[in-house]
């Protein structure tokens, strides 16, 4: 393979990877919404394929720069890819923590209107996930810009949720779910997080110059 | 009776060319180039052959003067002071910028004698000694030859006659050394040591290199000009700067497409 096969192999594995990650992020959501533990542990037990995906462009990239020493643009993108791997491998940690944040708090009796709060977030960083990685395949700067301050909206949500949880009282079950609900949404606020730096990254293939959103 | 070649005032730059043409007869070799390169740092220059590179830092220490035909226009100011001035030496212009070439060719004679030749040729004829052990210790080479200095240097490796030639230049005390290929005729060991040689020297020199191996030039350097070939009305080709900046930019984020071809290998 010449290294602009090789590179174009790397960056289809990462969206394979992505497909693979979204599909377990919209599982998950849906299996804490439903409170539905057998879907949860579906998406507990494919995380392993994320993990493998995740592995092999590792091991790609480390051959890669270990055989062609790619410079300027495909220096640029590999690395890249790599790095946006990591963050999709950690998007797909979220999975498993929805997964078993979902088994949890399926009998705990938590309020309506919290339990909406977290399904809404999961949907926001699923939304996010997917448009920061059209922006990385398409190389479309305005659309990862616009992507990473949607995390504006994941963070007032968090801080929502941190307002309002201190006012609740209730028995041992109540503050156990709520525990749960409150670091649920931390690793939500994180995933988010992940999502913008994909953006980031996706700005970086196009403008050649790193910038923080 | 020419005038010493002298430094007028400190300058950051060790070299400032502009509109530069060097040509051989009716054919111009490489143009228009203008560019300032700064002292105490590793300049590289690459380029596919054919694109006037080696040309043009032959006419940084007036080496081009011993080819017939051989033309310089535009101006290369060598730390404030014109190198074309008639009133240049160009004898001095070469003690003060040296030369190490793609393949080593020291003189047939002793390792000493290679060192003190230039010596001589240069009257600094005191403390020779002292010179040559300071000259084959700032190249690398003195604890290699320190018993063996009557030896022929032609027995020596050829990674060490590189290395001895390196020495033969700094021997005279330049402040500027241009080394064009110094490591094309080596293997990877002996390229390493010179490179590892570079970054000592260029505490106390400036250096230019010319180099084909695109991976040497992004180690080494610390600033890095691309040339390449276009063809003209006649149909022959002539050399053109296309691109010069720190090395990092150079082989992160190259400006001209041009650059990103070649230093991706899909020139052409």
């Amino acid at each position: 393979m010449s290294l602009e096969q090789k590179i174009n192999k790397l960056e289809t594995d990462l969206h394979i990877m992505g497909t693979l990650v979204l599909d377990s992020l919209a599982s998950a959501v849906r299996a804490l919404e439903d409170k539905d533990t057998a879907k949860a542990s579906e998406v507990m037990d494919k995380d392993d394929e994320i993990d493998d995906a995740y592995m092999k462009i590792d091991q790609d990239w480390f051959e890669l720069m270990a055989t062609e020493q790619p410079v300027a643009s495909d220096l640029r993108l590999s690395t890249s890819i790599l790095q946006a791997s990591l963050h999709l491998e950690r998007l797909g940690d979220l999975s498993v923590y929805l997964g078993k944040t979902t088994h949890e708090i399926h009998d705990l009796p938590i309020p309506e209107s919290l339990h909406k709060i977290v399904v809404e977030m999961g949907d926001m960083v699923i939304d996010m996930a997917s448009s920061a990685l059209e922006s990385l395949k398409n190389r479309d700067a305005e659309l990862a810009l616009s992507t990473a301050r949607k995390d504006e909206l994941i963070n007032s949500l968090y801080n929502k949720m941190l307002k309002e949880v201190p006012n609740i009282s209730g028995n041992k079950d109540l503050y156990s779910g709520l525990f749960r609900l409150i670091t649920c949404v931390r690793t939500l606020e994180r995933g988010g997080d992940h999502a913008v730096d994909i953006c980031e990254l996706a700005s970086f293939l196009v403008t050649g110059e790193f910038k923080e959103f | 009776m020419k005038t010493e070649l002298t430094t007028k005032k400190e300058l950051d730059h060790v070299f400032t060319v502009r509109d530069v043409s060097v040509s051989y007869g009716d054919f111009t070799a490489v143009k228009n180039v203008s560019m300032d390169m700064f002292k105490n740092n590793i300049t590289a220059f690459i380029g596919p052959s054919g694109c006037g590179k080696s040309t043009l830092i032959r006419s940084f220490n007036r080496m081009n003067d011993l080819i017939p035909n051989a033309a310089v226009n535009g101006e290369i100011n060598y730390q404030g002071i014109n190198l074309y001035d008639e009133e240049v030496d160009p004898v001095q212009v070469r003690r003060r910028i040296g030369m190490v070439f793609q393949k080593p060719n020291p003189f047939p004679k002793s390792i000493r004698e290679n060192i003190t030749f230039g010596l001589k040729v240069n009257n600094m004829t005191d403390n020779l000694d002292d010179r040559v052990e300071k000259a084959l210790t700032q190249a690398a080479l003195w604890d290699e030859v320190k018993n063996d200095l009557d030896k022929n240097a032609l027995d020596l490796s050829g990674g060490q006659q590189q290395r001895l030639c390196i020495a033969r230049t700094i021997a005279v005390e330049p402040d500027t050394i241009l080394m064009d290929e110094p490591c094309s005729a080596l293997d990877p060991v002996a390229t390493k040591k010179i490179e590892d040689l570079m970054q000592i020297l260029v505490k106390d020199f400036s250096i230019l290199i010319v180099t084909h191996n695109m991976q040497q030039a992004s180690r080494v350097s610390n600033y890095c000009a691309f040339f390449t070939t276009k063809a003209t009305d006649d149909g022959r080709r002539t050399g053109e700067l296309v691109e010069y900046s720190d090395t990092k930019t150079m082989f992160t984020n190259p400006s001209e497409s041009l650059t990103e071809e070649y230093i991706s290998g899909r020139f052409g």
